[in-house]
């Protein structure tokens, strides 16, 4: 199975550089790999969606002709078709190592799909399945559901095993509190975090101011004990891509991201309690909420909808719970469900 | 008849003591058959005329008094208000009847849970 390795970190951390530097390693590793720089490749790879599916499916709903360019300046058309080029060369290529630019962009790469598949969930009704045109043809449904079809694939991928996110973080104090915030982001968006890159770390063999060198060695003990066991490695002028003796095609470990998997149910007394793991900022910040159908993890302005287990959806949620490794929630049974109603 | 005096009657409802439409004061019985092989012609301009009376009738008599009816429930005996309540009443969650348990959908808004640290602390 192909890897998909995306790299970010804040703005001037020299995310391309070790992006380059990833690929080159890989293919000296004898690895068939391929590059997508999300930046420069968007706009391309949204003409090819707006050509094939965004087409199809206006077509379908009967919408008149639009060049496939008019699409390009919506940023959601524009990551999908970044995706969905990096996706297409998984299939060539044992590695595609993605440049994801800074992180907030990063974190829109990954929340994409999971956000359209929503969308499209909530539009593809019953209604809309039997809308027929005067011919007795489908409108419009069967082109959403090879839309969102496709869009789920897109999703899998980057929340399955073989993805991960590498941080390109400065050697600084904020270099490393960026990074500790991007491993939050990145594990509730479901997408694991296998490494943090402390770029331009001053070498001893170098003329660096001694303040310099202390909050490099400060950030690097920072991440040491407080980037929930996420490796760290320093990258200097000699960009390393990579922990030396690892190939760089990993795993080189790290933190999962969240998923419906670590929803486990434990039957208590007269409640079920889930342990929900959450990266040490996210502990202390993100908020939790249930819907109908979803458990919502929100950090710092990004939501993660996960799919909320058949026996949660008949209970009220009690108060959580702040645990060393995340949260712990509790569910009790809600009478007005489970005897029919004959309670209230 | 209307208050003002007005017959309300369409132009087409003749009723037991009106006059024929056309105003010659013979009865349908008492006029001459059309004979064999003689051929019956539509008068297009009759047809017209009276497809317009109707419009003006349905206007005055109708639609006019209606206009007025701010609640179709106040009004069963207007055919309009009775229209709007009947359709309503088919279609859940058209100002009807209410919609059916089964017909509602659960709020999808996210309820948030509060969260204590483990030492009760919020």
């Amino acid at each position: 199975m192909s890897r998909l390795i995306l790299l970010t970190g804040p703005g001037g951390a020299g995310t391309s550089t070790v992006a380059r530097a990833t690929l080159e390693a890989a293919r000296e590793e004898g690895a068939a790999a391929e590059l997508v720089d999300v930046a420069r490749e968007a706009g391309a790879g949204a003409i090819d969606l707006a050509t094939s599916t965004i087409g199809r499916l206006f077509g379908a709903l009967g919408a008149d002709g639009l060049p496939a360019q008019a699409w390009v300046a919506l940023p959601e058309v524009r990551l999908l078709g970044a995706l969905l080029r990096a996706s297409d060369l998984m299939a060539e290529v044992d590695a595609v190592v993605v440049d994801a630019g800074p992180l907030t962009a990063a974190a829109d790469l990954v929340q994409v799909p999971q956000s359209v598949e929503r969308l499209l969930d909530a539009a593809l009704t019953p209604t809309l399945a039997m809308w027929r045109s005067s011919d007795g043809d489908d409108v419009g449904f069967g082109a959403l559901s090879d839309a969102r079809r496709a869009i789920v694939r897109l999703r899998r991928i980057l929340q399955g095993p073989d993805t991960s996110i590498r941080l390109v973080v400065p050697a600084t104090l904020d270099g490393a509190a960026a990074a500790r915030h991007g491993v939050s982001v990145f594990t509730v968006l479901g997408v694991a975090v296998e490494g943090i890159v402390l770029n331009r770390f001053p070498k001893g063999s170098e003329d660096w101011p001694r303040q310099v060198r202390r909050e490099a060695e400060s950030a690097l003990d920072d991440l040491a004990s407080a980037a929930d066991g996420v490796p760290v490695w320093k990258s200097t002028s000699r960009v390393r891509a990579v922990p030396k003796g690892r190939s760089v095609l990993g795993p080189l470990g790290g933190l999962p991201g969240l998923s419906e998997a670590a929803l486990a149910v434990a039957a208590a007394e007269e409640s079920y309690a889930v342990e929900l793991p959450l990266a040490a900022r996210a502990r202390a910040t993100a908020r939790v909420g249930v819907t109908p159908e979803a458990l919502v993890v929100e950090y710092d302005g990004w939501y993660r909808w996960l799919e909320l287990p058949a026996v949660l959806r008949r209970c009220e949620p009690l108060p959580a719970r702040r645990r060393p490794a995340g949260l712990r929630l509790e569910f009790r049974p809600d009478p007005d469900v489970w005897m029919g109603g004959a309670a209230s | 008849m209307s208050e003002d005096g007005s017959s309300v009657n369409p132009w087409w409802y003749s009723g037991d003591d009106a006059e024929p439409a056309d105003g010659t004061g013979e009865s349908p019985e008492d006029r001459p058959e059309a004979g064999e092989g003689e051929e019956t012609t539509v008068d297009w301009g009759e047809l017209l005329s009276g497809a317009v009376r109707m419009v003006d009738w349905a206007t005055s008599a109708v639609m006019a008094p209606h206009s007025e009816h701010a609640d179709p429930a106040e009004h069963p005996q207007c055919i309009v208000c009775r229209g709007i309540l009947l359709v309503s009443s088919q279609v859940p969650g058209s100002g009807g009847r209410a919609p059916s348990e089964t017909v509602r959908r659960a709020s999808s808004d996210i309820r948030w849970i509060p969260i204590v640290d483990d030492d009760g602390t919020a």
